[in-house]
């Protein structure tokens, strides 16, 4: 049973400073900014709730399904892209207030990682149900704007790459705002700190605890939308296959308590990826893009735990 | 209140698990024990005349050797052995050398192809352990009383499995569920009733390799439907080699399936095919980019894909081609990254042999209109039509692929097999295995089926399915003889059969 | 199933707290030795003979394996392991590999296995040491993921995706042999794992969940024990792995994903943390779930196929119950099947039937979901 002698592995191209760093910076990036965006849904919930959502991810699926769905038909007429991706969105925020509702609440008063693992079963039984509605094949979403922005030599930039680095800016920065600006995002901070005394001051901590998981919901949707409509194969739990851990690791790497940190992580962390996967050969490392994120996660857990702009851990 | 509910859910859950597994223990009509009693190699005493001519090449064992003379015999199965990989010809070299020398001696043309085909399986199968790596002894008794499994002589049913990904692969998979019996409504082999069925080997070995040992204690023989790693891991399974199981696929790889005497490959493995994919490209007019960048090869990295890139780049440079090889993960990998370096090499030819949802995910990341460039490659068995779709959507319907196939397109249905429906070409793809399959069961002489007379009829021969084409086992167990070009029409969503290249 | 196996046949002699004091007499024990006869009778006799049921009962009790391992390091010490599989997988890996391309002898396989799964597991062990919580079980998710997709590629040791083979020796080929062959190694991690728990070190354990602090202050060394959980873990895990390879006789990465490590941790959960009978008996029904139970019982299964266009997607079944199983333990009934089987567990140990617990083992000895955040 001895495996053939493999043959070569890739026949490389020369050195070219523009194929090995330049278009993998750009490309990474782009592909990064979904990273940052499911990032800042688990931000948003480890900044309120001090817990590592697993289910972020699916949230993201299903806004993507229910955006498929609504402009496939389904037997139904077919929707416009933009109302079916509002409808989308509102599906994540309703499977988000549910999960809050249904498993968060009743476990509030339990450890934390009894908290972890009750969200990562949540992620379990929505790809279940994703999978039970839309077969285990997989569909494919369109793009939000179809058509290329930039083509020249080996990099590509998408429409629809530009608007995720620009959707991705904005809710960073609203949510960094919200936070900062507004009462209700003062209280949500103030109810993660010291969720019993705020109750006593006459903070709602459950109306708190429902707006952060619809606002991580709505973020997590918005993710999702962007992500599935890459290019990409959409199937029951993809978000959570494809996008979680790097976004996990964006979120550490920026900072898990920095919304800005979110979009710097998920940044970094596309261009790590690509570069790793474009200069490392699969037969040196295999899968190359997934060994990187490792080491960005251990490194940075060990050197500095709050990452690159967060101020506690 | 609630805590009730749950703990009668619990409660319910475990119960059940109780309930069923006792309801699965109690009819051990299920295991089926032995049935034949008799060992095998009685009944298959086929004429060895037919049985064998052997190759030559040591691809593979070769059964019963010419039964006529001795020393011929033996003279044969030493080349087998020599040229051969695997160690599994160790064994058959013996088995078909004494039995032909018994043969020889004692006059009868039997001894020669019973010591043959007993040779070559029974040996094939412990091969891998005696002559291998391991020393471990060979004990082959159960292999005779095995060989009526699936076999109902009284109900004259014949049970036989197909394993495919009805999960996880990417493409639409009821087909597998409702194409597997399709072939066989209303039809007999030799009075016996066809009774077959698909199962889930979920687009993985190891779950693939765990369905087939199960189904080898139920079903006559197995047939791998898609995916090559499953189909390899479940031909080499030790259940399967042990039990002597009938095996059947597209072809695949020769990576550890040489020397295994129950294996069939009924179409040309993924390497064989690599001079037809350049003859399809000569005649397609993209085997010579205009802007002399040559063929990008894109080949997700498992030792059972070695042989195939190792060919096609020999292939392509036997035309004078230049090649980059860019390997990828299993799973597909960083999409980017490979999208961008066909960019940047400006390949106008990408042949791709990989995972298919990694394959729609490059197509669309590509970029058409920029960068469109010419897709091709091997046996992406069944389900092109909707691959290619998926396809088409990602790159506004530019996409342009042409492939080969064990089978035609789905467009030669209504001529090859009129009458028939079929939801989508994996349906027309089983039925086409099906119907090879049936002339392989009418050639087992008599009515008496079992393992070894069913693998016995098959060496040596020669098969031809009207939709498929021919099968010729005369070289060994690898018949494929030729390929179908199938070309991406994104406009009816199908591929069009494009000519048939051997 | 694998109840009598696993519970040291505890005769009814301890009724110290027994209710009402009463003589012990043939009518308290006579049933309970004959329940404890009878499901020994069916797992030790029954089961291996069927040829249907033994491939199935091979696989709980190899995932049996691996939740006690699991347990030991979310159940007694508290921390959250989601990279499990990692271990199990390079058990299964440095198995195969021992056994085909180096050509060990089958016995030496298994220290091989254990041994190469301790070593990953000490690795994470002391990342373990300065990470804990929420980040300790990030790291290990990743840690898994890694060892998956890239380390159990590497074609020179796993024989990339065409899998390396893992062929049993002629003597255990059966399946019903193989299954007892792996209830063996089950009665020994049950064994060394109640040891465990009754030793020094074992208390010590315990001690580091509720408090590590305060476990320190009573001469505890954190450090060491954290260490020898997770090498002991590790090695029970690679043990585990070595028999799920020698199960199926092909090993591949994709045998060892995320989902899998989800699975585990399920099953220790829904089973009862830190409860032993418990997490066998979780281990059990998640590793019957999808092979076997929805095959044969399938009426969840028509279910699914009559509300949803999709037929035949089993795997979701299995998930969508197991998931479903998770969130109600976890929210409602936090001691698991542990807790419901409690009168039962009882019952047997010779107290009387009552569906409520007592005070000195009640819910709170199983402990629930006590993992430190």
């Amino acid at each position: 049973m001895t495996p053939l002698a493999l043959a070569p592995d890739t026949t490389y191209l020369a050195f070219e400073f523009s194929s090995r760093i330049t278009t993998p910076v750009i490309s990474g990036a782009i592909n990064g900014a979904v990273y940052g965006l499911l990032g800042l849904g688990l931000v948003l919930l480890y900044k309120s709730n001090r817990i590592f959502n697993f289910a972020q991810g699916e949230f993201a699926s299903v806004a993507a399904f229910t955006t498929y769905a609504g402009t496939a038909g389904f037997g139904l007429p077919k929707m416009p892209y933009v109302f079916a991706a509002i409808l989308g969105v509102s599906a994540a925020v309703v499977v988000a207030l549910l999960t809050e509702r249904l498993v968060v609440q009743p476990l509030f008063n339990q450890p934390k990682v009894t908290l972890v693992v009750a969200t990562a079963g949540t992620a379990l039984l929505l790809i279940a149900l994703e999978g039970f509605v839309f077969g285990a094949e997989g569909v494919g979403l369109d793009p939000v704007i179809a058509g290329d922005a930039l083509t020249s030599g080996g990099l590509r930039v998408t429409n629809q790459g530009v608007f995720v680095v620009v959707v991705l800016a904005v809710l960073a920065a609203l949510t960094a705002l919200f936070f900062s600006r507004t009462k209700t995002g003062t209280a949500i901070l103030a109810v993660s700190m010291e969720p019993t005394a705020t109750s006593l001051v006459g903070i709602p901590v459950k109306r708190i605890s429902a707006l952060t998981w619809g606002l991580a919901g709505l973020l997590g949707g918005v993710a999702g939308i962007l992500f599935a409509g890459n290019g990409g194969l959409l199937g029951p739990g993809a978000l959570t296959a494809f996008a979680l851990i790097p976004a996990f690791t964006a979120a550490v790497f920026g900072g898990i308590t920095s919304l800005p940190g979110a979009f710097l992580g998920g940044v970094l962390i596309g261009i790590i990826q690509t570069l790793g996967a474009r200069n490392i050969p699969e037969s040196v490392v295999p899968d190359a893009n997934q060994v990187v994120i490792f080491f960005v996660l251990l490194l940075t857990l060990l050197i500095r735990p709050a990452g690159l702009l967060g101020k506690e851990t | 209140m609630q805590t009730r509910r749950t703990r009668g859910l619990v409660v319910a859950l475990l119960a059940s698990a109780l309930v069923t597994s006792a309801c699965g223990l109690k009819p051990e009509v299920k295991d089926q024990l032995a049935q034949g009693g008799a060992l095998g190699a009685g009944a298959v005493s086929q004429a060895g005349g037919e049985a064998g001519v052997d190759s030559g090449t040591g691809a593979d064992v070769q059964a019963g050797t010419d039964a006529g003379a001795a020393d011929a015999g033996t003279a044969d199965a030493g080349t087998t052995d020599a040229g051969a990989t695997g160690a599994g010809t160790t064994d058959a070299a013996a088995g078909s050398s004494t039995g032909g020398s018994s043969g020889g001696s004692t006059g009868g043309s039997a001894g020669g192809s019973t010591g043959g085909s007993t040779g070559s399986s029974t040996g094939g199968s412990t091969g891998g352990t005696t002559g291998g790596a391991k020393g471990a002894p060979a004990a082959e008794q159960q292999v005779g009383p095995n060989s009526k499994i699936g076999v109902d002589d009284k109900k004259k049913t014949l049970k036989i499995f197909l394993h495919g990904p009805l999960t996880g692969a990417g493409v639409p998979q009821d087909s597998f569920i409702s194409g597997t019996p399709k072939y066989w409504k209303g039809k007999k082999v030799k009075g016996f009733t066809v009774e077959a069925e698909a199962f889930d080997d979920k687009y993985q070995p190891g779950p693939a390799v765990k369905a087939c040992n199960s189904k080898a204690k139920e079903g006559f023989l197995i047939i791998g439907g898609a995916g090559t790693d499953q189909i390899q891991a479940c031909a080499r399974s030790q259940v399967l080699r042990r039990g002597n199981v009938p095996y059947l696929s597209a072809g695949v790889t020769t990576n550890g399936l040489t020397d295994l005497g129950h294996y069939f490959a009924t179409s040309l493995t993924y390497a064989d095919q690599a001079r037809l994919v350049v003859a399809m490209a000569k005649k397609g007019g993209y085997l010579a980019p205009a802007n002399g960048k040559g063929w990008a090869v894109v080949v997700s990295k498992t030792p059972n894909f070695a042989d195939a890139q190792a060919a096609i780049v020999s292939a392509l440079k036997g035309a004078g081609q230049k090649v980059t090889v860019i390997n990828t993960p299993k799973t597909g990998g960083d999409s980017t990254a490979v999208s961008n370096q066909l960019r940047e090499g400006d390949f106008k030819t990408v042949y791709f042999l990989g995972q298919p949802t990694f394959f729609i995910e490059l197509v669309g990341k590509a970029g058409c209109p920029a960068y469109c460039p010419q897709w091709t490659g091997v046996g992406v068995s069944m389900g092109t039509n909707s691959i290619g779709s998926l396809a088409c959507r990602g790159s506004g319907n530019q996409y342009k692929g042409e492939f080969l196939s064990p089978m035609p397109g789905l467009d030669k249905a209504g001529a090859l097999a009129p009458g028939v429906r079929f939801r989508d070409d994996i349906e027309f793809g089983i039925y086409a295995t099906m119907q090879v399959l049936e002339q392989m069961l009418k050639a087992v002489p008599g009515d008496s089926f079992t393992r070894e007379s069913f693998i016995t009829a098959l060496e040596g021969k020669t098969f031809t399915g009207k939709i498929s084409g021919t099968v010729n086992f005369s070289k060994g167990h690898f018949g494929g003889t030729g390929a179908h070009a199938l070309k991406m029409n994104c406009g009816s969503g199908q591929h069009v059969t494009n000519g048939f290249y051997t | 199933m694998t109840l009598t196996a696993s519970r040291p046949v505890s005769p009814p002699a301890d009724d110290a707290h027994s209710s009402g004091g009463r003589e012990f007499g043939p009518i308290r024990w006579l049933p309970r030795v004959l329940v404890i006869a009878l499901l020994a009778f069916w797992v030790l006799v029954v089961i291996p003979r069927s040829e249907t049921y033994a491939p199935f009962a091979a696989d709980a009790v190899i995932f049996a394996i691996v939740g006690l391992s699991l347990n030991i390091i979310v159940g007694y010490t508290g921390q959250l392991s989601l990279g499990h599989q990692g271990f199990f997988g390079a058990g299964a890996f440095a198995a195969a590999y021992a056994i085909t391309v180096q050509s060990l002898p089958f016995w030496s396989t298994f220290v091989v296995a254990a041994g190469v799964g301790a070593l990953f597991a000490a690795l994470l062990g002391v990342a373990a040491l300065r990470i804990t919580g929420l980040y300790l079980a990030l790291i290990t998710l990743v840690f898994g993921v890694t060892l998956q997709r890239s380390l159990f590629e590497v074609p020179e040791f796993t024989n990339g995706g065409a899998g390396q083979p893992a062929e049993r020796p002629e003597w255990l080929f059966a399946d019903g042999r193989f299954y007892l062959f792996c209830l063996a190694f089950l009665i020994g991690v049950v064994y060394i794992d109640y040891r465990l728990t009754q030793t020094k070190s074992g208390r010590a354990l315990l001690a580091l969940k509720e408090n590590e602090r305060v476990a320190e202050a009573f001469g505890v060394n954190v450090t060491s024990f954290k260490l020898l959980a997770f090498v002991l873990s590790g090695a029970i895990a690679g043990i585990a792995g070595a028999l799920y390879a020698y199960r199926i006789g092909n090993v591949t990465g994709d045998d060892f994903n995320f989902t899998l490590a989800l699975t585990f941790v399920l099953m220790v959960v829904v089973g009862g943390l830190g409860n032993r009978l418990g997490v066998i008996l979780g281990a059990t029904l998640f590793a019957v779930l999808d092979g076997y139970l929805l095959e044969e019982v399938g009426f969840l299964h028509s279910f699914t196929e009559q509300i949803f266009r999709t037929p035949n997607l089993a795997q979701y079944d299995a998930q969508f119950l197991g998931a479903l199983g998770l969130l109600l333990t976890i929210v409602l009934n936090p001691g698991g099947i542990a807790q419901q089987i409690q009168p039962f567990t009882r019952w047997l140990s010779g107290k009387p039937f009552s569906l409520h617990g007592d005070s000195e083992s009640g819910p709170a000895a199983v402990e629930g979901s006590h993992v430190r955040a």
